[in-house]
């Protein structure tokens, strides 16, 4: 079935992962930046399209789907041979690849957040925000660096999407200062993900989006 | 039939969960992890769920943890119990998805900084309760506005997104958030609450405290 898609992204936000997701099933899409930087986010026009204000947000004929999570889901529903998730044949299996996005999403991602982006927990002193957001994010980095002793991918010997939302969450806590040499099967992963080719399509449509608007920014 | 347990803490998040087992007339045991003891930490819990969260959900052995899956799975396990409306199509079904992505990734972090200030900082816990105020407020009034044309978020009907949007708010109201500027929420919370399936939720939750003598202070 084919849809009109667009991608509403920012830059290296965690649209990284969707945009990867769009490069791996291969349907044609548009993409266009929102420019947090100026603001966009909280315009008249994109809260029309978003009224929470958020990236990512992915027109699908017109209809705004948002929550990046929810995004992977439909795109694997749509395109079940796109390779974004392993075949799964029972409830248990959906639920248990459901269990790791949420898993992501809800406390990855606000842990890293608290590393690269303190402020959005706290009205005040940041280092402490830091500090703690370092705990959190220590404790899903062992539990990964766990698992992934064991194989190569999230779900086993093939790749899926899940292992490209696990690299946006580590590495953007490396971004914010966080140090990740002492996980090691983690290195690892990350060099195998950057060598993907859907994941390098995704990053240079970004980059090229980003580069084309930059010197807006003064 | 399937063997089920869950592992929960009465007034957490997992009070939803109960709801949904409650809701789909399942048949389960249930075992409270003390939380305030560091018990999701123990070496027995971790060998359960090794995330050292609750709920867990453990189905013939095996265990599928966040709260969010567990309700996707009751609901494609129990179609007839109306966990969420019928969807159309698939763009809806990822629609309920996204709400359940919503409230776990973006509502319950932001009511922990109100409820738990402590898990976001090493520092002054006031900042951080301060900025999930700002947080929890612009949620709310989404909701608020939401509710001013339907008794429930899908429209006429109770769904398991109106029990966890409750557990969100009347969380962020025990961690000092002033509810009352939200009336349609007010008016949403005593309708939640009246919900049989959340009144045996309770019941369940009590039951399973009186069994272990009562639930320690929490410091």
């Amino acid at each position: 079935m084919s849809h009109d898609l667009k991608l509403f992204f920012a830059y290296t936000a965690c649209t990284r992962v969707t945009l990867t997701a769009l490069e791996q099933v291969g349907a044609p899409y548009d993409a266009q930046l929102v420019l947090f930087e100026k603001g966009e986010h909280k315009s008249p026009d994109y809260l029309a399209v978003n009224p929470a204000g958020k990236v990512p947000c992915l027109l699908v004929d017109g209809e705004p789907l948002t929550e990046n999570g929810a995004i992977l889901r439909w795109l694997h529903a749509e395109y079940p041979d796109g390779g974004l998730f392993p075949a799964a044949s029972s409830n248990w299996q959906r639920a248990q690849q459901l269990s790791v996005l949420f898993w992501i999403s809800a406390s990855w991602h606000p842990y890293v957040r608290a590393v690269k982006m303190p402020m959005a927990w706290t009205t005040g002193d940041i280092a402490p925000v830091r500090e703690r957001g370092g705990e959190l994010i220590s404790g899903v980095l062992d539990r990964l660096d766990e698992e992934l002793a064991t194989r190569r991918w999230w779900f086993g010997d093939e790749w899926s999407i899940v292992d490209t939302y696990f690299w946006w969450a580590y590495i953007n806590s490396e971004f914010g200062g966080f140090d990740l040499s002492p996980w090691k099967h983690i290195a690892r992963h990350r060099a195998d993900n950057e060598a993907l080719p859907q994941l390098q399509r995704a990053l240079a449509k970004e980059q090229a989006a980003w580069d084309a608007r930059k010197e807006e920014l003064g | 039939m399937t063997d089920m347990k869950l592992y929960h803490l009465p007034g957490a998040c997992s009070r939803v969960t109960l709801t949904a087992l409650e809701q789909c007339g399942a048949d389960y045991t249930d075992e409270i992890v003390l939380l305030m003891r560091g018990a999701q930490h123990s070496p027995q819990y971790r060998a359960i769920n090794p995330k050292g969260k609750i709920p867990c959900l453990i189905v013939d052995g095996q265990a599928l943890a966040e709260n969010a899956a567990i309700l996707s799975f009751l609901n494609m396990e129990y179609p007839a119990a109306a966990l969420f409306p019928q969807p159309g199509d698939a763009l809806e079904a990822a629609r309920q998805t996204a709400d359940l992505f919503a409230l776990s990734a973006s509502f319950h972090p932001s009511v922990r900084a109100m409820m738990m200030p402590v898990r976001w900082t090493t520092g002054n816990p006031e900042e951080v309760r301060e900025k999930g105020r700002q947080l929890v407020h612009p949620l709310l009034q989404q909701l608020e506005t939401r509710l001013a044309t339907q008794p429930w978020w899908y429209g006429g009907e109770w769904s398991i997104i109106d029990s966890y949007a409750h557990w969100n708010y009347t969380t962020a109201q025990k961690g000092q958030f002033d509810l009352s500027p939200y009336p349609n929420i007010a008016q949403h919370q005593k309708r939640v609450e009246a919900h049989p399936a959340y009144q045996r939720a309770l019941a369940r939750e009590q039951a399973a405290v009186d069994a272990i003598g009562g639930l320690p202070d929490v410091a």
